[in-house]
């Protein structure tokens, strides 16, 4: 029989109606190395932070070393034996190690901070992890791969269980994931267990005892490791069944560039090149941080780059969201809330916001024409609202994006940038969102999609980058014959 | 079809306030019931033509400078310089007609200085994304020592010419400073309801970032709404000179304040993206209200100074309440 440390009962957790997780349940067994691996989107961020007290579970229960475990703060998950690494590394980068290290241990007397002897006890472990690190030495002279170590210390003087990594090699160097593996085979010596997630296939294959893959929020299956044969085996597991929502070709005039882009280059991209044509949706493909955003934001004028961006056969240097609005190229941003939106305001007073022409004369605002605006696209997009003043604070994330839409649509663009178009908006307006680009393309604007989702690509595109690290891999034709496996197996960088 | 929308959004708002509607509402009946108090407690006094006349003439000041420090807040900016700037106008535009340069033209040169404060402030905040708290501290300093050192430390109340009481003196009953005030008021509710520039100004105050993606010039709109904090502030400190016909480097105490708390009485967010002008126009006149009150009651100016400081705590919550409770 295993020695489970962590059970896991049919755990599900909704968001305003998307579910993130569904009737998840798997084991993890003690002393072992457990991956965790899927697209994004497919849980594991949200089954993390249910592990660490951040999110509560909508259903299931968990148990810890047999124990129910509910725990209502990350606080509760450390004092409770479960310690994480997040992405962000959670270190003030302004204090030495030794203060790092006692911050949130430190015991007060009359408000002055004792060294005591936990924060004694996380010195040993750090030595016995990585003699190099002087406790004296300020966290922003260490490079990320000691930050890990000072945090990893740190939870594990806490007599932690169990260490969750989040992406702990994404920053790191060859060599300094070489040392991070050894410390793990070090930790699971001594009997703790590690949740391990990560995009590199490669990583996996070397560490894992176990693999639990996620998909859609949904358990696909755990195995242990030696039952996986290869990589492409994982890959297989990882996407399942990608169904594809029937592709639609375009009616794509491949004798007009609309937008030509060459060498594009910046501290993420190296060298991208690509045209998109009259009429066409082109999607590019990747994982997090392959440099969709960055490719966006670039021709959007919001990133500095080199190279050259060519619209409708002038070359046109972009270095503002107003020059290339001017130009005609508009961007849904990647982030709704934060950069989409005025959630405080009003449908009406958002949806004008990149083209206020259209409401308005020698700069003095229509007030009925703002609101007549928003009426029409609330028609012709279908958003669900109360009216057109109703704050965007209060719709759903799909209607959110709508309004956002809208707006984009107002400002009469030639090319319409898409980064993730869909992310946290639930099925029926997706099909809805799609529905709309579908015939945007028709009126004879052409549109990139950016997206980490693959059958939202491949519904939708009719050619399709693959990207990984900063690269344009490929660029491949959407058709029957697009094979799903090569395509993670080339943006998962093989 | 498209009638029938219309019909029914308005009939909703007949019954369903937005957040700004309840807020004036709240504000104007605090105004109704604090000037009851007053009549109750000095039933002559408080309704005399002259007293009246003496809480607008003192609100004026507030109501001319934080029109624009309501566009200022409603940006998700702050304005700590405006007294500073109230002072440098007040003071420079003595300095001008002192050396024998026309009244008017003293005037416009002390309101183009503060022009340039303002344009300074908003200019290094956008285009630098510094907060304004800090740059408008700074200014506040910059041009309250530029008012000491051109007034000597002191006042200017010699030598000025007779003709200087002319911008801000009583016409036939009706004080100038209140029909500027009235002016300006109605100028910025119209900027306010009717302006592109003030629909990115909320946009910036509700969220820069998404300003900035939708193609909004932030640097422009941030320098404006300043430059115009800078020339109503620098306009004040004109009217108040040419009124009393002395320059004094010192006017106007805790100026900055009294827009802020009229401002944020009036249902303006401090983080920006919500308010309107009207509700500022009512808060002025409920710190001028109770101002004149405690006057008439006798209390010190610092006993006052701890109710304003209430009424800011009270107008912050209240804000914060409506906010969070009527959800539109």
């Amino acid at each position: 029989m295993d020695n489970f440390v962590l059970e896991m009962k049919g755990i599900s957790k909704h968001f305003s109606g998307v579910k993130a997780l569904d009737d998840v349940s798997f084991n993890i067994v003690k002393g072992s190395c457990h991956c965790l691996i899927g697209e994004n989107g497919a849980g594991k961020s949200t089954l993390i932070k249910i592990l660490t007290g951040a999110h509560k579970r909508t259903k299931g229960t968990i148990y810890y070393n047999g124990k129910e475990y509910n725990p209502n703060s990350t606080k509760d998950a450390m004092k409770a034996g479960i310690g994480c690494l997040f992405q962000e590394l959670n270190v003030v980068e302004q204090l030495r190690v030794e203060e790092n290290i006692c911050l949130g241990l430190e015991k007060t007397k009359f408000g002055i901070v004792q060294k005591n002897k936990e924060a004694g006890k996380v010195f040993e472990v750090l030595k016995s992890l990585d003699s190099s690190i002087d406790p004296k030495q300020m966290i922003e002279e260490l490079s990320v791969a000691k930050r890990q170590v000072v945090e990893m210390a740190k939870a594990l003087a806490m007599d932690s269980d169990i260490i969750i990594m989040d992406e702990p090699t994404a920053a790191l160097s060859e060599e300094e994931v070489r040392r991070l593996f050894g410390i793990i085979a070090d930790l699971k010596k001594r009997g703790i267990t590690i949740i391990y997630i990560s995009h590199r296939l490669e990583e996996i294959m070397e560490l894992a005892d176990y693999i639990t893959v996620l998909c859609d929020g949904k358990l696909v299956e755990t195995r242990k490791r030696e039952a996986v044969k290869s990589r492409q085996e994982l890959i297989q597991m990882m996407i399942g069944k990608i169904i594809v929502e029937d592709y639609i070709p375009n009616d794509v005039d491949t004798t007009v560039k609309l937008l030509e882009v060459k060498k594009l280059r910046n501290k993420k991209l190296h060298n991208v090149d690509f045209d998109l044509h009259k009429g066409e949706i082109l999607g590019f493909y990747g994982l997090i941080g392959a440099g969709k955003t960055e490719i966006a934001r670039s021709i959007f004028g919001e990133d500095l780059y080199e190279g050259h961006i060519i619209v409708d056969g002038t070359e046109v240097k972009l270095t503002s969201a107003r020059k290339a609005i001017k130009n005609g190229v508009v961007l849904v941003p990647e982030e709704r809330r934060t950069q989409g939106i005025c959630t405080e305001l009003s449908i009406a007073a958002n949806t004008p916001m990149m083209n206020y022409k259209t409401v308005s004369k020698a700069n003095v605002l229509n007030k009925s024409a703002q609101g007549k605006l928003a009426r029409d696209y609330i028609d012709k997009i279908g958003t669900a609202c109360r009216d057109e003043n109703q704050s965007v604070a209060y719709l759903s994330g799909g209607n959110q994006q709508k309004v956002v839409l809208a707006k984009c649509l107002n400002a009469a663009p030639k090319i319409l940038l898409l980064d993730e178009p869909t992310r946290g908006v639930d099925v029926g307006a997706k099909q809805e969102i799609y529905a709309i680009i579908r015939k945007l393309v028709k009126g004879g604007c052409s549109v990139i999609v950016f997206s980490s989702e693959l059958p939202e690509i491949l519904g939708l595109c009719d050619r399709v980058g693959l990207l990984y690290d900063g690269n344009l891999k490929e660029m491949l034709a959407n058709n029957d014959d697009i094979d799903t496996q090569h395509i993670m197996s080339v943006v998962t960088g093989g | 079809m498209s009638t029938s929308v219309i019909e029914k959004s308005a009939n909703k708002k007949l019954f369903k306030l937005t957040a700004d509607g309840v807020q004036n509402l709240i504000i104007l009946s605090i105004l109704v019931v604090i000037c009851i108090i007053g009549v109750v407690l000095e039933p002559t006094l408080f309704l005399s033509s002259t007293n009246v006349m003496n809480i607008f003439v003192a609100t004026s000041s507030t109501i001319i400078t934080a029109s624009a420090v309501t566009l200022i807040l409603i940006s998700g900016n702050m304005d700590l310089s405006v007294g500073g700037v109230a002072a440098m106008g007040g003071v420079l535009f003595a300095v001008f007609a002192k050396a024998g340069l026309p009244v008017w033209l003293s005037a416009i040169l002390a309101v183009a200085a503060g022009a340039c404060s303002g344009f300074s402030i908003g200019f290094i905040t956008s285009k630098l994304n510094l907060p304004s708290f800090i740059i408008s501290l700074a200014f506040k300093y910059i041009t309250s020592g530029i008012a000491l050192i051109f007034a000597g430390g002191a006042i200017i109340s010699s030598g000025l010419p007779g003709n200087i009481g002319n911008i801000g003196k009583t016409i036939s009953g009706i004080p100038l400073p209140v029909v500027y005030a009235i002016g300006i008021f109605l100028v910025f509710v119209w900027i306010q309801n009717k302006t592109v520039f003030a629909s990115q100004t909320y946009a910036i105050g509700a969220n820069i970032n998404t300003a900035k993606l939708s193609g909004i010039n932030t640097t422009r709109v941030v320098s404006s709404v300043f430059i115009l904090s800078g020339v109503t502030a620098a306009f004040t400190g004109v009217v108040i000179t040419s009124r009393f016909s002395v320059a004094d480097s010192g006017m106007l105490p805790g100026f900055e304040t009294d827009c802020i708390i009229a401002a944020v009485l009036g249902g303006t967010a401090i983080n920006g993206g919500r308010g309107t002008v009207i509700g500022m126009f009512i808060g002025a006149l409920i710190i001028g209200v109770l101002s004149n009150i405690m006057t008439m009651l006798g209390f010190a100016i610092y006993t006052q100074n701890v109710i304003k400081g209430l009424v800011l705590v009270f107008a912050i919550v209240l804000n914060n309440l409506i906010k969070n409770k009527i959800k539109v």
